[in-house]
């Protein structure tokens, strides 16, 4: 787990953003942004998963704002592609995923998102 | 089955008995949403994708999808983000139309399939209506990142249409839409236990010899063995449509196919054959549309794979011509099984002999057959014995109940928006909406698949299990 911006330069960067390789969970929870490697062998969350991370993880199942999925541009370490894909803490709408970015882009990364899904009405996420 | 499974079985599909996802699907009320990425439950009713039931996500996304849904909130139903595209263009350039052919089938601007071929960003349910056009399982066009649906169908259309003119884009896009109804139908009434054919009959390489007996021979005896398996007397077949849709098993999709083509047979992927019908050019006289039905029955029960290539396409022209002249002997076994089917010879003879006056034109009537083909049965069936030029009959208007029983839902149908567009309805609307009933597809589904609102649909259910019955006795 780490906390941006600091820990970003430890992330995994990923060939391309969307897949299961590279693929970070975030949350913003009142006082910071925290965010995980999603394919973690060590984590172990009962009963659904096995050496797959959930938001969970980062909130101890407490509150958060809202929470995504982030993938480390290769070539550009403050260059950021950020979903509102969470289960258990979704963007309520597009308003509050733009609220997000906002944070990361607070952080001075330059933020790519796919944007709001009309046909689920959830955050969009996949990349096109 | 561990608690975790049932756990998850639950989180999927809601409480309810059976330890299978099937078992499960088949109870449960949950209904999920389809976008072009991503499936989620039914939980805003501001989201624009499609509906589905949970045995229609199950059937076409498996379980695994539907437990991606649960823990994550969505799962990701697209392969590659820009193979859904890449499948609409390959597909139309198979079946060699251009995009403003699709746009105008699928009620689209030029410009949306444009961006639809380059993968974009546009609602779900404007990529499916491009896919049931070229006929694709809409449901994984971007799923799957191979084109569904019946390639070989689309590649051998493309080459037919080079050696047919007659075959314009227009009537190439309709075929391929019609195509994608047989299919859709066939495998709904597999679903819901409908396709229970009582009689198996065999493909027969019999195409008679050039040096010995003829194929119309064949043909005729074809004919006589199918009245006999299927215990029919020697008299009038009242309905054509009622003998190949309930008692054969078998769709019969009437869809607009221009002047010149009379009908096809295709054939699936799986080996299951249907049979396409033009409404128009001489097919509007009901006796020349039950002529051509019996034609390409005898495709369709009878060809072999190899003969049928995945599908047939006849021309008026072609089902106009002498039985004994026809060079093609997989057509002139197929004329005359069709003549004889609708009139044998037995019964023609008599005919003749009991009515002085306008023998043919009564014989036309009763037997419900073009007038080319019940004359040269006619004829044939008199040995030759009189002039050919004497068996004339006025161009007569047919008795009315030919066309009350052959076009029957397709004059008149309780949602009246079908009248514009034939081939869904038929048959094919019955099935939908009896599965929609039962829950095997959404009611959203079924109206976007006829053109409908869902309350339009569910008015008009009492009507189609009027119309027909035995849609309804599952």
């Amino acid at each position: 787990m780490g906390f941006l911006p600091d820990a970003a330069t430890a992330m995994i960067p990923a060939r391309r953003p969307g897949g299961r390789e590279g693929c970070h969970l975030w949350v913003i929870i009142p006082s910071d942004v925290r965010f995980i490697l999603e394919v973690a062998p060590n984590v172990r969350p009962p009963p659904l998963s096995l050496g797959v991370a959930k938001h969970t993880n980062l909130t101890g199942g407490g509150p958060a704002c809202c929470g995504g999925e982030v993938w480390l541009d290769p070539a550009n370490a403050r260059k950021l592609y950020a979903t509102g894909g969470s289960g258990r803490y979704p963007p309520k709408n597009l308003a509050q995923l733009e609220d997000a970015i906002t944070v990361f882009t607070a952080y001075g990364f330059e933020v790519v998102c796919p944007g709001w899904d009309e046909d689920n009405d959830i955050a969009e996420r996949v990349f096109r | 089955m561990s608690e975790a499974d049932l756990q998850m079985l639950d989180a999927v599909f809601g409480p309810g008995p059976g330890t299978t996802p099937e078992e499960r699907a088949a109870q449960s009320k949950q209904i999920f949403v389809r976008g072009l990425d991503l499936l989620t439950f039914d939980h805003s009713a501001k989201a624009r994708g499609r509906r589905l039931t949970a045995q229609e996500a199950l059937e076409a996304y498996e379980f695994d999808k539907l437990c991606e849904v649960v823990q994550d909130g969505s799962a990701i139903i697209t392969s590659d983000p820009v193979a859904v595209g890449r499948t609409l263009r390959e597909r139309r350039n198979q079946l060699g139309i251009d995009i403003r052919t699709v746009a105008s089938k699928s009620g689209l601007v030029a410009s949306v399939v444009e961006a639809l071929e380059a993968s974009k960003r546009r609602p779900v349910r404007e990529y499916e209506r491009v896919a049931r056009v070229l006929g694709l399982d809409e449901r994984l066009i971007s799923f799957n990142p191979e084109p569904q649906g019946n390639e070989k169908v689309a590649v051998r259309l493309r080459r037919i249409s080079d050696e047919l003119p007659a075959l314009s884009p227009s009537v190439v896009a309709t075929l391929a839409e019609a195509s994608w109804v047989a299919m859709t139908q066939i495998r709904l009434e597999e679903k819901l236990g409908l396709r229970r054919p009582k009689h198996d009959f065999h493909v027969s390489n019999n195409y008679g010899s050039p040096l010995g007996r003829p194929a119309y021979l064949v043909g005729y005896e074809l004919a006589q063995a199918f009245r006999k398996e299927l215990d029919l007397s020697t008299g009038p077949i009242p309905s054509m449509r009622e003998l190949v849709e309930i008692q054969l098993a078998t769709p019969v999709i009437q869809a607009p196919l221009g002047e010149m083509i009379a009908g096809a047979t295709v054939q699936s992927t799986r080996q299951h054959r249907a049979i396409v019908l033009n409404v128009h050019g001489k097919n509007a006289d009901p006796r020349v549309r039950r002529t051509t039905m019996a034609h390409e029955l005898c495709h369709l029960l009878f060809d072999p794979s190899p003969q049928l290539q995945d599908l047939r396409v006849d021309e008026y022209d072609a089902l106009d011509e002498r039985d004994d002249l026809r060079a093609d002997p997989i057509e002139q076994r197929a004329n005359a099984f069709a003549v004889e089917l609708l009139a044998p010879k037995s019964e023609a003879v008599a005919r003749y002999r009991s009515s002085a006056e306008g023998a043919l034109g009564h014989f036309l009537d009763e037997f419900g057959i073009s007038f080319t083909a019940g004359r040269y049965q006619l004829w044939n069936s008199l040995k030759r014995s009189v002039a050919l030029e004497s068996l004339w009959a006025p161009n007569t208007a047919p008795d009315s109940t030919w066309e009350e029983r052959e076009t029957y839902t397709l004059a008149y149908h309780p949602l009246r928006v079908l009248a514009e567009h034939p081939s869904r309805a038929g048959r094919f609307s019955a099935v939908v909406v009896r599965a929609a009933s039962l829950g095997a597809i959404s009611w959203d589904t079924a109206a976007e698949w006829l053109f409908s609102t869902e309350d339009e649909v569910k008015n008009a259910q009492a009507d189609l299990q009027d119309l027909f019955p035995d849609v309804f006795k599952v």
